[in-house]
């Protein structure tokens, strides 16, 4: 059966929700059918029953089910004989501590970097929301925000440093084949390659070679012809 | 078996090592009794066939292994029947990125903390050894490297976000049980505690009662011995 996942679109089609990033992902890496709703922001509230507030939402038969880690944790018990998500208890548990990380320490830094480039990247319709939204989350007007970015590089880099010591002595956060703390962290590379020419991490950094081994699974999934070429 | 572990040790039998901490847990997680041998930074030539320049440094059985990773890893497959460190694939990944996550972030950055604290502590014919590297590592004198402390600590704290909201969640790191990955950051708490009179944490820290109860594992393991408490 095939899956429906609400993907939060922008102009050209551009597929650019980290959360969603991760769910489709995990529908891949589950060999699991996949066709997508391109959703704008202002169309969330109008999925299904409309209590949907952010997204991806996924549909699978008869359920209905939002939240990426609450999707990857549905996949992994309702598709047991698939190729885990995770790698057995330990490996939730370390996807788990790579959620908190970027949430904390990667997420909110690039996203003072690129939440303009965003914005420009948004159809039309969506603008006054995530203007509005966005200026009242990062206490500034979103032009503002990204000043001074050239100059936040380096704190960003440095606090990658964890990820880049573990993909320069092996191929994913996995080991040899990438698990969901791959997605979960790569996740925020994918936005901000969608959306902002802003380069975050340069070639010949370790990061960078991942990040690119991501991009090349699954038939390059997660790669779109709109997306900047760094 | 008999398993002995060479364990860095300072001023009045304080055992200080965060790699040798990493070590100590390990054996007691899997359940193994251990014998250390007390040893200061200036005798590591003098372990075994004098081929080691650090420690942890263990002999199982006349087999011997050095650092502390590989001896998590040793320890992993030669006592298959004690409880897992890792919890499997996925789990020992985990573990190997909050190796590297420490090594890189978190425990540098703690020793600026502390560093004429462990000078001050050191066995007296450590201390021309220490003053010998420890400034050209840091590139300046130590004094310096330890002034204004109280403004870093916040910066050690913040870089510590992601663990505070696991263990605000659950009592550990891998969920209701301890795990290597616990082992590695406590290691270089545990270590600082020993040298050092300074809190790194405030009592109403998550991290804090997470440190505890990591404290309290195995009879008290990681608190017994002279110290300090914080």
């Amino acid at each position: 059966m095939t899956i429906r996942l609400y993907d939060l679109v922008g102009r050209d089609d551009r597929r650019f929700s980290s959360n969603c990033c991760k769910t489709l992902y995990a529908l891949a890496h589950k060999g699991l059918a996949c066709e997508t709703v391109p959703t704008r922001f202002t169309d969330i509230s109008s999925i299904g029953d409309g209590s949907f507030s952010t997204i991806p939402v996924i549909e699978d038969g008869d359920t209905r089910l939002g939240d990426s880690w609450e999707i990857a944790m549905y996949l992994e018990a309702t598709y047991p004989d698939a190729p885990s998500l995770f790698g057995g208890a330990a490996g939730i548990e370390y996807a788990r501590f790579i959620a908190r990380w970027v949430e904390t320490r990667t997420h909110p830094l690039v996203m003072t970097m690129i939440v303009h480039d965003i914005y420009e990247g948004l159809d039309p319709a969506d603008q006054p929301y995530f203007w509005e939204s966005r200026t009242k989350r990062l206490g500034r007007p979103i032009d503002e925000v990204p000043v001074g970015r050239e100059d936040r590089l380096p704190e960003l880099r440095a606090r990658l440093e964890p990820i880049r010591r573990i993909v320069a002595d092996q191929l994913f956060l996995g080991g040899t084949s990438p698990i969901y703390a791959d997605y979960v962290a790569m996740a925020s590379f994918i936005w901000a390659r969608k959306t902002s020419p802003f380069a975050l991490v340069d070639a010949g950094d370790p990061v960078h070679a991942w990040m690119h081994r991501c991009l090349d699974l699954y038939g390059g999934l997660l790669r779109q012809d709109t997306d900047y070429d760094w | 078996m008999t398993i002995v572990l060479y364990d860095l040790v300072g001023r009045d039998d304080r055992r200080f090592s965060s790699n040798c901490w990493k070590t100590s847990l390990a054996l007691a997680h899997k359940g193994c009794r251990f014998e250390t041998v007390p040893t200061k930074f200036t005798e590591i030539p003098s372990i075994g066939d004098g081929s080691y320049s650090t420690v942890p440094v263990v002999e199982f059985d006349g087999i011997w292994v050095d650092d502390s990773w590989a001896i998590a890893e040793h320890l992993e497959e030669s006592c298959p029947d004690g409880p897992s460190l890792f919890g499997g694939a996925g789990g020992r990944e985990y573990a190997r990125y909050v190796q590297r996550w420490c090594e890189s972030r978190i425990h540098p950055l703690m020793m600026t903390l502390i560093i004429l604290d462990i000078q001050a502590h050191l066995a007296p014919e450590d201390v021309e050894y220490f003053n010998g590297t420890r400034p050209q590592r840091f590139g300046r004198p130590l004094e310096e490297v330890q002034s204004g402390r109280d403004e870093r600590v916040i910066e050690y704290r913040d870089r510590l976000e992601p663990l505070r909201r696991v263990v605000a969640a659950q009592p550990f790191m891998c969920g209701s049980e301890p795990s290597y990955a616990d082992h590695i950051v406590m290691g270089s708490i545990i270590g600082a505690r020993r040298m050092s009179s300074y809190p790194l944490f405030v009592s109403d820290d998550p991290i804090y009662d997470w440190m505890h109860r990591c404290l309290d594992l195995y009879d008290g393991l990681g608190q017994r011995g002279v110290g300090y408490n914080w």
